[in-house]
């Protein structure tokens, strides 16, 4: 009896003295992967920056070096700030054209993820550029790319996939907290677009500037993109395409990136058309994020139609 | 002894001009041979090391001595390009790094390698001077070709085209050089590196201009205005240089993964990538060929010691015909010195003595080649590597 007392004890003695439990080995690897330093991520566009930084948290550090006021879309960055993106540790595009400047500039392709190649059949190509003809290749034309497939909320989503599997790359242990901070964003998307939809009847509206293809394909309203050039006072043209479009039957109602200019604001109140600021956030918001930005834009849609 | 040393040395210094002859045609038939062993050594060394380091290539099916040589010593390419797909291809495999290379153009005989700026990080390449390129247009020069261009940041190098009759094919282009490396004692030194897109520029396949729709109605350039539709003179020419002001106008047309690439140089994750990457190419059929650099060199340099190996054993007919010459004039030359040698018996001098005092001679002419012929190796030891720089590049 004593024996078997003895060897019990024994026994439990080894055992007790094994490996140490798997709880105690989480905190050494976490410990590693928070002494690490973070990713150093740099986009094109502030959609992205968002979606990186929800989803990365602390395990990122995101450069999005366009000055204030500058659209993205149309920024050259000067030599220097070309580096600092080439110094990156991933560099996250929304492609589709969006970032011209990249055409010009020399980024190593290895660390540059196009967050919208996984959907080009998505890409809405605009047909009726100007075409031009001249030297030895002849006719060709410069058609256009519409580039901001964000507001299109089931693309974006798609987009912020791309960025947790780029980030997900760089740091595999902490690709199970990104993908939990994704389906988070994932299911905030997909609420914004269940909001979007209908938020039009097949209503046609008029927007200032061609930003606006994805959503009028996603949620039900047709956008007649016209052509405002912020750097002058908008141009007997542009007036004119205005009068071409309530003619066509378009609504009153006038979708702007930013506040109009006082000078259109006063002839669209004397044309009885209503400026509803629809700020397709390409660029850093003064107030909010993404997500606040995107559904005030769509309280005053609603609103308007 | 001392006075054995003293009569030989006596007589080597009063006859120094035939010493100097017997000295150096002995220091040359041990130089030669000893010189040949040590350049030969040093070649395959830095074929090897270049090789050694670039762990896969890959490129249009041919010669894989022809796409080495290109690749890693930038020759003029004598194989066609492949598409740019093939990099797009390698890189999205997952199993490593994809590099591309386009080596089709030269700057005052010094080769345009269009890459990415992961070329650089790859081979170690640091800027002494300037920064790297980051923009269309610009260039960074190797440490020897900013030398020998005398080009510095700042200033500007143009493109040389492509051939006389090759108006159409490739566009001169001046390009700002932005940065200078740092010596790596390799061929990137003598080359000038510039992003691939540039090098599609030269190539034609992206070009800039003023924006033909906006021009003046007057404007001579502008032919005809319809709607929707303009046609420009051909006077409207792409630029040739790119600028600050018209950099936002290059675009280029067509498809990206058909652009032209020389080479890609394949940098795998591990072993096992490496196996797969290989094994993917392997087949008859495939439209690239993929090439292990240091088995192209080991070829090589396998090559150049048989050649070696051969003119040693030519050279070996010549080293005895010249010792069989050599002992000629020295016999000869006792015939010769008979009544010297003579006087020196008759005034008491022991045969051994006499025996002694010719051959410390003979001795004395062979030490003094031994030592040149050894501080001429040594020396070639120490610059070989730079003098073979220098020659072939």
């Amino acid at each position: 009896m004593r024996k078997a007392w003895l060897l019990g004890l024994a026994v439990l003695t080894v055992t007790g003295c094994g490996a140490p439990p798997a709880e105690e080995e989480a905190p050494q690897e976490t410990a590693a992967v928070v002494d690490a330093p973070p990713i150093s991520v740099y986009v094109g566009s502030y959609p992205l920056k968002y979606f990186a930084q929800r989803i990365g948290e602390e395990r990122v550090e995101v450069g999005f070096p366009v000055p204030e006021g500058v659209d993205p879309a149309s920024w050259t960055p000067e030599p220097e700030v070309v580096l600092e993106y080439q110094e990156a540790d991933l560099i996250l595009l929304n492609g589709a054209e969006y970032e011209s400047w990249t055409q010009a500039a020399t980024l190593p392709a290895t660390r540059v993820v196009d967050t919208s190649a996984r959907f080009t059949e998505d890409i809405i190509y605009v047909e009726d550029a100007l075409t031009h003809s001249h030297g030895p290749e002849g006719e060709h034309t410069h058609g256009e790319t519409a580039s901001v497939t964000w507001l299109d909320f089931q693309l974006a989503a798609q987009q912020a996939e791309a960025v947790l599997e780029a980030l997900a790359a760089q740091e595999p242990e902490s690709e199970e907290r990104f993908r939990e901070r994704f389906a988070e964003l994932q299911g905030e998307l997909a609420e914004l677009h269940a909001a979007f939809q209908g938020v039009g009847d097949g209503q046609t509206v008029m927007a200032a500037t061609p930003s606006y293809e994805y959503l009028s394909r996603a949620y039900g309203v047709d956008v007649i993109g016209l052509r405002f050039d912020p750097s002058q006072p908008a141009s007997h043209d542009f007036w004119h395409e205005v009068e071409h479009a309530l003619a066509d039957g378009a609504e009153r109602v006038m979708l702007w990136e930013w506040e109009p200019p006082a000078e259109a604001r006063e002839r669209l109140e004397a044309m009885e058309i209503e400026a509803v600021l629809f700020d397709p956030a390409g660029w850093e918001p003064e107030q909010g994020d993404f997500l606040s930005v995107m559904r005030s834009n769509l309280e005053r849609l609603e609103g308007a139609l | 002894m001392r006075d054995v040393l003293y009569l030989a040395w006596r007589y080597l210094r009063y006859n120094r001009g035939k010493s100097a002859v017997l000295v150096g045609s002995i220091t040359l038939i041990l130089f030669l041979p000893a010189a040949l062993q040590v350049l030969v050594g040093e070649a395959a060394e830095l074929l090897t090391e270049r090789a050694d380091s670039t762990p896969l290539l890959v490129g249009a099916p041919g010669s894989p001595v022809d796409l080495t040589l290109a690749s890693l010593y930038f020759t003029e390419p004598s194989l066609p390009p492949v598409p740019y797909r093939e990099v797009e291809e390698i890189a999205g495999s997952g199993l490593g790094l994809a590099i591309p290379l386009h080596l089709r153009y030269s700057a005052s005989g010094r080769r345009i390698v269009g890459t990415t700026p992961e070329y650089l990080e790859f081979r170690g390449l640091r800027v002494a001077e300037g920064r790297r390129f980051a923009l269309l247009g610009e260039a960074v020069l190797g440490a020897e070709a900013a030398r020998a261009l005398g080009v510095g940041v700042g200033e500007s190098i143009v493109s040389t085209p492509a051939g006389a009759f090759d108006v159409a094919g490739s566009f001169p282009l001046r390009m700002r050089v932005v940065g200078v490396l740092e010596p790596s004692r390799t061929p990137d030194d003598e080359a000038v590196f510039t992003d691939l897109k540039t090098s599609w520029v030269i190539a034609g396949i992206g070009h800039g201009h003023e924006e033909v729709a906006e021009l003046e109605e007057d404007d001579e350039a502008l032919l005809l205005r319809e709607e929707g539709r303009a046609v420009a003179s051909p006077a409207l020419l792409p630029y040739t240089e790119i600028t600050p002001e018209n950099i936002a106008t290059f675009h280029f047309h067509g498809d990206q993964a058909e652009f032209p690439v020389d080479a890609v140089v394949v940098v795998p994750h591990d072993l096992r990538s490496e196996t797969m990457l290989r094994g993917r190419y392997a087949e008859g059929d495939a439209p690239v060929q993929i090439v292990v650099p240091r088995a192209v060199v080991d070829d090589l340099v396998d090559t150049m010691f048989s050649v070696r190996d051969a003119v040693l054993l030519v050279s070996l007919g010549l080293i005895l015909a010249t010792v069989a010459t050599l002992a000629l004039v020295f016999a000869l030359s006792v015939r010769l010195r008979r009544q010297e040698i003579e006087t020196m018996r008759k005034i008491g001098v022991p045969r051994g003595r006499l025996a002694a005092v010719l051959a410390v001679e003979v001795l004395g002419i062979v030490l003094a080649a031994i030592v040149i012929a050894g501080a001429l190796t040594l020396a070639v030891g120490r610059f070989g590597g730079e003098l073979l720089r220098i020659v072939a590049g």
